[in-house]
């Protein structure tokens, strides 16, 4: 029995998120979050008439900081042909001080970001997408569909040696209202550091 | 990877992600506590070039006196062959049995105690009469 119990909880342990299938809708599209501006932002109000990006990104991933020029390039400049971007951080301030709001704030503004960069304070948004890590990008069609999830491009490393701009590539389709040529890829970042599940109670009546 | 008689814990990390090295000090400890029981720890760096001497210096660090391995080509690729329903969310670690055959995948970091109730009865199942002596002193305790 005892062998039994220690299989089973070893399975528990492995099983993975749910992560949003391709034609998915967006999920908790109107939570509220804080941005670096100070102000509360849905995704539902910074979704483009062609179509919609989210990032989950923080400060401290060295995954991250390889690719977020790159990433805040392809935001704010498709940003202008009508698809709305995101960025998003859902891992726990408390656990890495560098993700804090107030780092947030100064990597924003040295990044030259121009779409929101968001505090999922709970969490539950990252979990809701089934996000396992940062930086990993989930883009919608004008629908509000899932049409891509994945890396970014093929190279961490080197921008120079990029030989497959992924999600460029994906940007330009549904920004010409064409499906994305390559759906899903994958790439290497840094787990999700996600905020203990919050359980509440309610008094009995 | 196969290493017929061992239990294999093969983990993709890097130098730079912070729960991996969080981690590392309770994976050291478990191989440290479990190598003479048949335990093996494959370590794999997805370090970037640029970070690889970093990862060099952490491993020194962590008294890693064994050999350990750094990714080569197409990260995409080893993605893939490392566990193809893995996000690519460091660290990960798959456990291969005696037989070589996969065990189990764990994605993201774990602590000693998660990693042992893993271990221990893969090491086990060489049957009762063969379990080393401090092993079975660990499991009644």
């Amino acid at each position: 029995m005892k062998g039994t119990l220690t299989m089973l909880m070893f399975s528990a342990a492995l099983t993975s998120p749910t992560v949003l299938d391709l034609g998915d809708s967006i999920p908790m599209a109107d939570v509220k979050m804080k941005n670096v501006d100070g102000n509360q932002v849905s995704i539902a109000q910074i979704k483009g008439t062609k179509g919609t990006l989210v990032v989950f990104t923080c400060n401290h991933c060295p995954y991250v900081k390889a690719w977020e020029e790159r990433l805040t390039e392809l935001a704010n400049s498709f940003q202008k042909e009508g698809i709305g971007a995101i960025f998003i951080n859902s891992n726990d301030p408390a656990r890495y001080e560098e993700d804090s709001y107030e780092n947030m704030q100064t990597r924003a503004a040295k990044l030259g970001l121009e779409v929101p960069y968001v505090v999922d304070a709970t969490s539950d948004v990252a979990r809701a997408f089934g996000a396992t890590k940062t930086p990993e990008v989930f883009l919608f069609d004008a629908a509000g569909k899932l049409v891509y999830r994945g890396a970014v491009d093929d190279n961490a490393e080197n921008p120079a040696g990029v030989t497959k701009t992924y999600l460029k590539d994906a940007l330009a389709a549904i920004a010409a209202g064409r499906v994305p040529p390559l759906q899903q890829t994958k790439a290497l970042g840094c787990t999700i550091k996600f905020r203990a599940k919050t359980i509440k109670f309610r008094a009995k009546e | 990877m196969s290493k017929h008689g061992k239990v294999v814990l093969a983990q993709a990390w890097s130098s730079l992600c912070l729960p991996c090295q969080e981690e590392f000090p309770d994976l050291m400890r478990l191989y440290r506590e479990f190598a003479p029981h048949g335990l093996e720890l494959v370590l794999i760096s997805a370090d970037l070039q640029a970070w690889r001497e970093q990862a060099r210096t952490f491993l020194a660090g962590q008294g890693v006196d064994f050999p350990a391995f750094s990714t080569t080509g197409s990260l995409e690729a080893f993605i893939e062959a490392f566990d193809p329903a893995w996000s690519g969310s460091l660290p990960a670690t798959l456990v291969l049995g005696q037989n070589g055959q996969r065990r189990g995948f764990w994605p993201g970091a774990a602590t000693y105690e998660e990693f042992r109730k893993v271990v221990e009865p893969l090491l086990g199942e060489k049957g009762p009469e063969k379990c080393p002596a401090p092993l079975a002193a660990a499991r009644s305790a």
